[in-house]
């Protein structure tokens, strides 16, 4: 026996087999169980079928193949395409439309295709003639619950020697073993893209947007949260460099230290999530925001995010500001008048007074005169 | 990853180390491809140290060589051990890649020592 470590055990039998064919399928049953324990725990769609292209080169001493996968029912434009040696380079192969209708040959029983076997008068033969133009030599669809998810294809052999049955079974055996775990991986790898549509609605959200783990470490944030940043500290640098700081490092406390201290306490629970205006900066460079917090209990390993939203608020403000500052002015003109049109009457009841006694005074009505004054 | 080791502007070793399977098959690829658009010819995959090679490890060979070729040079295979000769064999193989020993490596490419 072999003192290969354990894990290459499949690969140690090969050796042992004896026969070419059986050697062959233990390569490829080594090399796809491999594949499912690699990305079994961590789904990686993109590197999965880079490594299968590779695989399925190693297997059939091809050295170019092609996979075109797409999502169900879209067009070219939910298509992904994958390609290593000659196809890679090929935009006949990356624009090809895959749909039930245009593989329509590929899904009428036959499990792969030689493309040479083809008969391509047929009008609907639909992708085939590009894939033989573009030099594709076998071609198989990748089927899950009767849907279909893409296709495969590998070129001719760099031996020059023809595809033998025996290959065909090969090729149908590792696509029929590979296809569900192609599904699941891929289905993971739309889930993640969501993240990026998320992002892609953030950004058009005029409010700042971060969202902590449950360690206070930036995972997202949006395009306004990025320019409200800016405003602090032009140097900051693009999203990529700011992911799993801290919130301490991105809000630093002689500029933003009630707001840090707003959002921690809401983690802890102390707080409560709700709309408050926080003003931060100070002197030429000072506004006020809207804060916002919430809690999100979609963070990792069970842990709550923490959505923290600020709405740029200072103009708004501003302009709250000089409309009181106005209101006060208006409201000491209506003060101020109120007194002088009581002074006025006080007044002229002193004037009418006075008139009357000079009237008295005229007359020569001493008496008169100074009741008046007493009156007065 | 994959160690590299420049002898000149033509030729260049690769050192993928104990395996070439799906681990690392990709960063083979890059790393003869990151070569070839610099312009090295002729690839060395140092082989010495080589205990398992995949499927993949073999796809990220040959969807290169023709590139290599098409310079004018070569990917060669240094030194693999008779397990390994054995799975290329088994792959039918053997006379489309370049397979040499060290001493026929370093005669070839008028070295003094690979390693």
């Amino acid at each position: 026996m072999s003192d290969y470590p354990e894990e290459h055990g499949a690969w140690t039998a090969v050796t042992d087999a004896g026969s070419e064919p059986l050697e062959r399928r233990l390569l490829a049953l080594d090399a796809l169980s491999k594949l499912a324990r690699q990305f079994s725990d961590k789904p990686d769609f993109k590197q999965l079928m880079s490594v299968l292209l590779m695989t399925l080169c190693g297997q059939f001493s091809v050295g170019d193949a092609v996979a075109i996968v797409k999502r169900p029912r879209t067009g070219t434009y939910g298509q992904t395409f994958f390609a290593t040696g000659r196809f890679r380079g090929q935009a006949n192969l990356a624009g090809l439309d895959i749909s039930s209708e245009t593989c329509a040959v590929l899904l009428c029983g036959q499990k792969v295709c030689k493309l040479k076997d083809l008969d391509l008068s047929d009008r609907h033969s639909g992708i085939i003639p590009v894939l033989r133009e573009c030099g594709v030599s076998l071609v198989c669809p990748l089927v899950h619950n009767d849907e279909l998810l893409g296709i495969i294809g590998i070129g001719e052999r760099v031996t020059g020697k023809i595809f033998s049955q025996e290959d065909v079974d090969l090729l149908i055996a590792v696509v029929g073993t590979i296809t569900p775990f192609l599904a699941n991986t891929y289905l993971f790898w739309e889930i993640g893209r969501l993240n990026t549509y998320y992002i892609d609605i953030l950004n058009s959200v005029k409010q700042g947007v971060f969202v902590f783990n449950s360690e206070n470490k930036l995972k997202k944030i949006n395009a306004a949260g990025l320019d409200i940043l800016r405003t602090f500290r032009p140097d900051t640098s693009d999203p990529d460099c700011l992911h799993d700081k801290p919130i301490e490092y991105l809000f630093p406390p002689d500029s933003f230290g009630k707001l840090v201290r707003e959002a921690m306490t809401a983690k802890v629970g102390v707080g409560s999530s709700g709309l408050r205006n926080v003003a931060v900066g100070s002197g030429e460079c000072e506004r006020i925001y809207n804060l916002r917090l919430s809690e999100s209990s979609q963070g990792d390993e069970g842990g709550t995010d923490l959505i923290l939203t600020l709405d740029d608020v200072t103009a708004q403000k501003e302009s709250e500001m000089r409309l009181f500052h106005l209101q006060q002015l208006a409201d000491r003109g209506v003060m101020a008048s109120s007194i002088s049109h009581e002074l006025r009457n006080f007044l002229g009841l002193i004037l009418g007074g006075l008139e009357l006694t000079q009237v008295a005074v005229n007359r020569g009505d001493g008496d008169k005169a100074n009741d008046n004054l007493d009156r007065l | 990853m994959i160690a590299d080791k420049r002898l000149g502007t033509e030729t260049i070793i690769l050192r993928p180390g104990k395996v070439l399977d799906n681990t690392n098959a990709h960063e083979m690829t890059e790393a003869i491809c990151g070569a070839q658009g610099e312009g090295f010819k002729n690839i060395i995959v140092d082989m010495d140290e080589l205990e398992f090679l995949s499927s993949a490890g073999v796809g990220s060979i040959l969807g290169t060589v023709e590139v290599s070729r098409e310079m004018g040079g070569d990917i060669v295979l240094c030194g693999p051990s008779d397990k390994i000769v054995h799975i290329l064999e088994v792959l039918d193989l053997c006379e489309y890649l370049t397979i040499k020993s060290r001493e026929e490596v370093e005669q070839t490419y008028h070295m003094q020592e690979v390693g």
